[in-house]
């Protein structure tokens, strides 16, 4: 092979991938980008329309609380399983329980199930008349047997409960998988410290997992911020606009309500939240790191 | 800029991806240009297709298209070809399909607004004048009617201009109710609102569920809107506001007796439970049950409900406020056919919509218990059950008193995202009416400014 | 091991507990898809016998073999594209030394941040004019694209994780790279492919948003979309609905358990080489 074709060996292994990652993701984002300075309903011509659409966004209390109620997702489908996790990992990696593996398999089924499914079955689970309800009277708390993807209070957290019941069981595998890079020696050192639980907790099983707690946070969070599948298959954004979402908003205005522009705003909007977010994030676990 | 022209038809998958990888950043979307071919022609052996799509279902469904079958009895020459979509993803889909170059000859389409506006401002759907000429459609259908079938040709204008969508079947907004469980109320049928409300009252204090009502995907919150502007909102206000009169506002006293009167029958404890949970089938399902001894609905779902509860269930239109007084109904001309512009088969398809509404195709709705754009003869055979004839009588009479108003939300395309969900929130208490009629003349404005 | 052993009765009950919230919903849904039709129920009861006919109903009401072999399609076509593109791309990535790797690689990772919200609009309006809408191009082309992002991370990893000696000695036999990646690397890849293969049809088979907007037409639609539209319209049938969403998650599901040792294990790896 001649030194020109050896050189260009790896890009031509690169090709295929590109291929198909150029034209069917980055050229569509740059798309989008160009798309939401204009406004088009997807049939006629388009018109440009500058800042419009941003304006628009910004000025609009809608947008606003579909960010404001993708924050609060947040919280459910990130920092929540991160925390349920850590105790979860923590305690079973060490102990041998019998079908340890079993179990953490189960816990991570959730994963595996497409959002429709989730979404369909915790529909039924939280109806007025469903399982959930029908525990809490069994129990005389029927003063919490509320409608809970009704209720103007609850929907959002609801949903937000969801989230956490999916993504809990990713975080203990990433967890799991995490701390046995920890090297034992860091162990032993402490507990020559004489350092307690807690202090061992703190000083070297976190610091360790700072890497896997990036991951498991990035992922996360980029599936709360995104959240459409949940909200289509359950509440469409209602009761009212409480569980609005950025997704939501894009598909309806792009797909039924014939603002295209306006979708692609939102989406460039949204694009730079994310990155923010991630951002932000690995510069923190970064910083931290051991 | 040349480069942004769509792909020209006719090059392989391959060559596109690679034409649209060399496309550069910024720039801005094109028009697809779909719509500028000639008229496509569809054949099946000797006989010619037409293409036809429609959201109906269940039995009206089924009478349109025995009514099809009749035309192609007549028309050996001709098959018709139908695609039924269910009604919510109707809209999107039908853009869809009418932006590709799989696009029908004749579509069933919504009128105002809510569907159609979008469509003929892109020039898909054709005006049908010539032929509304050549078979009598401007005179055949009532004064009411007339206003909702037309558009400016610009898109601009709902309710003047050109005659753009034939209506068939109608609907009306009323009050099925459970028989018993009102003569267990013991004050009889209803004759004005007022004696609706201490139905209502009375039948909480018994421990009945007043109003049952599904609002989960939040129409069904402003169909019962519709119910009680009858009675409290001007035909000027309700006119105005579907057909872009700006002296008319969602402020207007009568939308905010309305709007008051709803979120204080909520408050009230008249509304079923789980409301915003619970969709309209599940709804009517309970009602069937024995749950609820209202159920404010469209009179499409009268043979559904006689299937499964026979003389049991019944019907008034909204009661007058003051005693004796006409009603009013809430209703429309239902949907209009449509003639798509890329259809190459336009005099095929106007024969086929003149077919499918005339007084032959009224009467056979009305024996399946349906009701038509179309007043009737009333020695023509009727209805097969109480609650059909019931409907048809109501319907009967709001032609002739002319008392048929349009849909409120005919006056926008985008009444999911404000109007819907607005009125939900007001009914459930969490925003004052005034406050929330304020937020949905808000949007309207920009609508109208943007036209 | 790394921690000190901990009481195992807390660690295990503490597992098991949880284990339990999350397979209850689970369960729910399963016992619900064998409750007779007009069963109106709240909680966790067992049926009185198993009710199998409303899989058969949720079968053909729904037209599922349609929905299931629409997935099954779209789901082995972008596996089958993802794995080969990433294997040839983390290949270089991980063993090749060229101009600009960096820079490429990091673009290629944004496909990992960029929501699939902010593509679909254009994505779609390009391929209706491209004419493939509507099929099942529509979906694979774009979910190979988007997947490939993950799937190179993932197999330079492995490849990184090579030792040098190995390919250094075979190219001195005088083999070619492919020979090298063919007959060298990949048969010892056997984990961390499985580990892509099982994520990208799980991530395949359930994509929602995609099919959503690219497939309307009703023999294209994959089964989650199936599912969706099902449990919109008869919004009564309760254990018919659970019965569809049983078969929506079951393959995913299955693969997921008859692979799970092998996963974790691949997982494992993969995370051991970062």
């Amino acid at each position: 092979m001649t030194a020109r074709g050896r050189r260009a060996l790896p890009y031509l292994y690169l090709l295929p991938a590109f291929l198909f990652f150029v034209p069917f993701v980055l050229v569509p984002f740059a798309h989008t980008v160009g798309l939401s300075f204009y406004d088009w309903d997807g049939l006629t011509r388009a018109a440009f329309t500058g800042l419009g659409n941003y304006r628009e966004a910004f000025g609009s209390a809608l947008v606003r609380s579909a960010f404001g109620h993708a924050f609060v997702l947040i919280f459910f489908f990130g920092v929540l399983p991160v925390l349920l996790a850590l105790p979860l990992a923590v305690s079973s990696v060490n102990a041998s329980i019998p079908g340890g593996n079993a179990l953490r398999t189960l816990i991570f089924l959730p994963q595996a199930i497409s959002t429709v499914v989730v979404g369909v079955s915790w529909g039924w689970i939280l109806a007025l008349d469903g399982p959930l309800n029908a525990g809490l009277h069994a129990f005389g708390l029927d003063w919490a047997a509320v409608d809970w993807l009704g209720s103007f209070t609850w929907a959002l957290p609801s949903l937000g409960i969801v989230g956490t019941w999916t993504l809990t069981g990713l975080c203990v595998a990433l967890f799991f998988a995490g701390l046995q890079q920890i090297p034992g020696s860091l162990y032993d050192a402490a507990a020559v410290d004489g350092a307690g639980r807690l202090r061992e907790f703190l000083a070297v099983t976190l610091p360790g997992l700072k890497g896997p707690i990036a991951v498991a946070l990035t992922v996360t969070v980029i599936s709360a911020l995104r959240a459409f599948d949940l909200v289509f298959v359950t509440t469409r954004g209602g009761p009212g606009t409480e569980t609005v979402v950025p997704g939501l908003l894009i598909y309806r205005r792009a797909f039924e309500d014939g603002r295209l522009g306006s979708a692609a705003a939102i989406a460039v909007i949204l694009s730079i939240v994310v990155f923010a977010v991630t951002l932000l994030i690995n510069r923190i676990a970064d910083r931290n790191a051991p | 800029m040349a480069l942004c022209r769509a792909a020209p038809r006719g090059l392989t998958a391959a060559q596109v991806i690679a034409v649209i990888s060399v496309i550069s950043v910024g720039c801005g979307p094109d028009a697809s240009d779909d719509g500028a071919r000639s008229g496509r022609h569809a054949a099946d052996g000797d006989r010619r297709i037409l293409e036809v799509w429609t959201p109906e279902s269940g039995s009206r469904l089924q009478m349109v298209q025995q009514r099809a079958d009749q035309f192609s009895a007549a028309r050996p020459d001709v098959k018709i070809s139908f695609t039924v979509r269910d009604f919510g993803s109707y809209p999107a889909q039908l853009k869809l399909a009418l932006a590709s170059d799989s696009a029908p000859d004749v579509v069933i389409g919504n009128l105002g607004w809510s569907l159609d506006g979008p469509l003929i401002k892109a020039g898909l759907l054709r005006p049908l004048d010539p032929w509304a000429a050549r078979y009598g459609w401007d005179k055949r259908f009532p004064e009411v009617a007339q206003r909702q079938m037309r558009f400016t040709v610009d898109g601009k204008h709902f309710g003047r201009g050109a005659i753009f969508g034939i209506p068939y079947a109608a609907d009306v907004i009323g009050w099925f109710y459970n028989v018993d469980k009102l003569e267990k109320l013991g004050d009889g049928v209803p004759a004005t609102l007022g004696e609706l409300e201490s139905d209502f009252e009375t039948a909480r204090r018994t421990g009945e569920v007043p109003i049952m009502l599904g609002n989960k995907p939040q129409w069904p919150g402003l169909h019962l809107f519709y119910l009680v502007s009858c009675d409290l909102a001007s035909d000027r206000e309700i006119n105005g506001i579907v057909f872009g009169d700006r002296s008319v506002q969602w402020t207007d006293p009568g939308f905010v007796e309305s709007a008051r009167m709803l979120a204080r029958w909520n408050a009230s404890g008249y509304i079923a439970d789980g409301v915003n949970s619970m969709s309209p089938a599940d709804a009517l399902a309970r009602f069937v049950r024995g749950a609820g001894v209202f159920l404010p609905a469209g009179s499409w779902n009268a043979a559904e409900l006689s299937a499964a509860m026979g003389d049991d269930v019944a019907f008034f239109l909204m009661p007058p406020v003051r005693k004796g007084d006409p009603r009013r109904a809430t209703g429309s001309v239902g949907y209009g056919w449509h003639i798509t512009a890329t259809s190459g088969q336009a005099d095929l398809a106007a024969e086929f919509i003149d077919f499918m509404t005339q007084e032959a195709f009224a009467i056979q709705l009305a024996a399946g218990g349906d009701i038509s754009p179309l007043p009737i003869d009333d020695a023509v055979p009727r209805a097969p059950s109480r609650l059909a004839g019931e409907i048809f009588a109501a319907w009967q009479s709001v032609l002739a008193n002319g008392t048929l108003l349009p849909y409120l939300d005919f006056s926008a395309p985008n009444g999911a995202e404000v109007i819907y969900p607005t009125m939900q929130s007001i009914i459930a208490g969490q925003v004052e009416a005034r406050q929330g009629l304020e937020l949905i003349e808000q949007s309207r404005k920009e609508f109208l400014d943007s036209q | 091991m790394s921690i000190a052993p901990r009481s195992g009765a807390w660690s295990a009950a503490l597992l098991v507990s949880f284990a339990a919230i999350t397979i209850l919903p689970i369960l729910g849904i399963v016992l619900l898809s064998l409750q007779p039709e007009q069963a109106q129920l709240s909680g966790f009861e067992l049926p009185d016998r198993l009710h199998f006919e409303n899989y058969a109903r949720a079968w053909d009401v729904a037209q599922f073999a349609s929905y299931l072999r629409s997935s099954v399609i779209v789901s082995v076509a972008v596996v089958a594209g993802t794995v080969v593109v990433s294997t040839l791309s983390g290949y270089a990535f991980g063993t090749m030394r060229f101009a600009g790797q960096d820079v490429l690689f990091y673009l290629l990772l944004a496909g990992l941040v960029i929501p699939f919200e902010a593509v679909i609009v254009p994505l779609y309006v390009e391929l209706r004019a491209g004419h493939l809408t509507n099929t099942y191009w529509s979906v694979v082309l774009p979910l190979i694209g988007v997947n490939s992002s993950f799937g190179t991370f993932w197999m330079r990893a492995y490849f990184r994780a090579v030792p040098r000696q190995l390919i250094e000695a075979a190219s001195l036999d005088g083999a070619g790279s492919l020979r090298i990646l063919w007959r060298v690397l990949l048969p010892g890849a056997r984990p961390a492919l499985l580990t892509l293969v099982v994520l990208v049809f799980m991530w395949s088979w359930n994509e929602f948003l995609l099919p959503l907007v690219m497939l309307s037409r009703e023999d294209l639609r994959t089964a989650p979309l199936g599912l969706a539209f099902f449990a919109g319209r008869y919004t009564v049938d309760r254990s018919g609905m659970a019965a569809a969403a049983v078969m929506v998650a079951l393959p995913v599901v299955v693969l997921f358990i008859a692979t799970h040792r092998r996963f974790v294990h691949g997982m494992w790896v993969g995370a051991v080489k970062q």
